[in-house]
């Protein structure tokens, strides 16, 4: 699902923010904590097999917050859906149809 | 060299105190319950200040604030069950519920506190509280007594 040894990639002066992970049969869902951060402040990017979440907050003072992430090649990030919500951004990225898990009828002989 | 662990723990304990208190002449605060509020910010702007929390995913219904007496108390409650569905694999954010309580020194009037919640900020302002002007007692001679001889 992920790399967890290159999750986390931070630039000097910006905080990496918390993240937690989710997955069910159909997405990956990743929620991350970006307190200040308005909807317009949020950037989702995916570059070279990394999502990129980056943010700006309002104040000056509360700095920009930058994290990255491998996902796996099952997962269609092209089709990701990112909303922001009381400070925290949702990500959810589904999987491919040819990845999800097909339930096979077992018959009898 | 060994120190021993009462030491230690006063030490602690004053790490603890300077983490907790953004301004430790107007704030003096404890965790009641939960995880402290992440990068808690005192704004001093002379006749107005105000407390900074960061709550990212508490909703305004999520978030209680209290005054008893001196003491500013701020709870949250918010679900952190994994969507439905969903199986959490790793997790790294506070939730649940929390509970701090802050002291609020006596320049400042906690009547006037108001909060705020935006994009996952907590602001709560005060207003110094205002002092009775200064009143000039004016100084009465005691009235002689006369004596008739």
């Amino acid at each position: 699902m992920l790399n967890s040894s290159k999750q986390c990639a931070q630039l000097s002066g910006s905080r990496s923010m918390k993240a937690d992970f989710y997955t069910s049969d159909e997405s990956l869902m990743v929620l991350l904590d970006m307190p200040g951060v308005p909807q317009d402040g949020v950037n989702v990017t995916y570059q070279d097999g990394r999502l990129v979440i980056e943010g700006t907050g309002l104040r000056g003072d509360q700095g920009t917050y930058r994290r990255a992430f491998r996902v796996s090649e099952k997962y269609e990030v092209n089709r990701t859906i990112a909303t922001v919500d009381h400070g925290v951004v949702r990500l959810e990225i589904p999987k491919h149809a040819d990845a999800k898990a097909v339930r096979i009828p077992v018959n009898t002989a | 060299m060994l120190i021993p662990w009462n030491r230690v723990s006063h030490l602690l304990d004053d790490v603890h105190a300077s983490f907790f208190s953004p301004s430790p002449s107007l704030f003096l605060t404890s965790n009641i319950e939960g995880l402290p509020p992440h990068y808690p910010r005192w704004r001093d702007e002379g006749d107005v200040a105000s407390l900074t929390l960061e709550v990212p995913g508490y909703a305004e219904d999520d978030i209680v604030v209290t005054i008893d007496g001196d003491q500013l108390i701020v709870t949250g409650t918010v679900d952190d069950h994994p969507p439905e569905g969903y199986t959490l694999r790793r997790k790294e954010r506070q939730g649940g519920r929390f509970k701090h309580a802050f002291k609020l020194a006596p320049q400042w009037d906690s009547q006037t506190l108001r909060a705020q919640l935006a994009n996952g900020l907590l602001s709560l302002s005060v207003s110094k509280a205002v002092k009775d002007p200064v009143r000039r007692i004016s100084v009465n001679a005691q009235p002689q007594e006369v004596y008739d001889a």
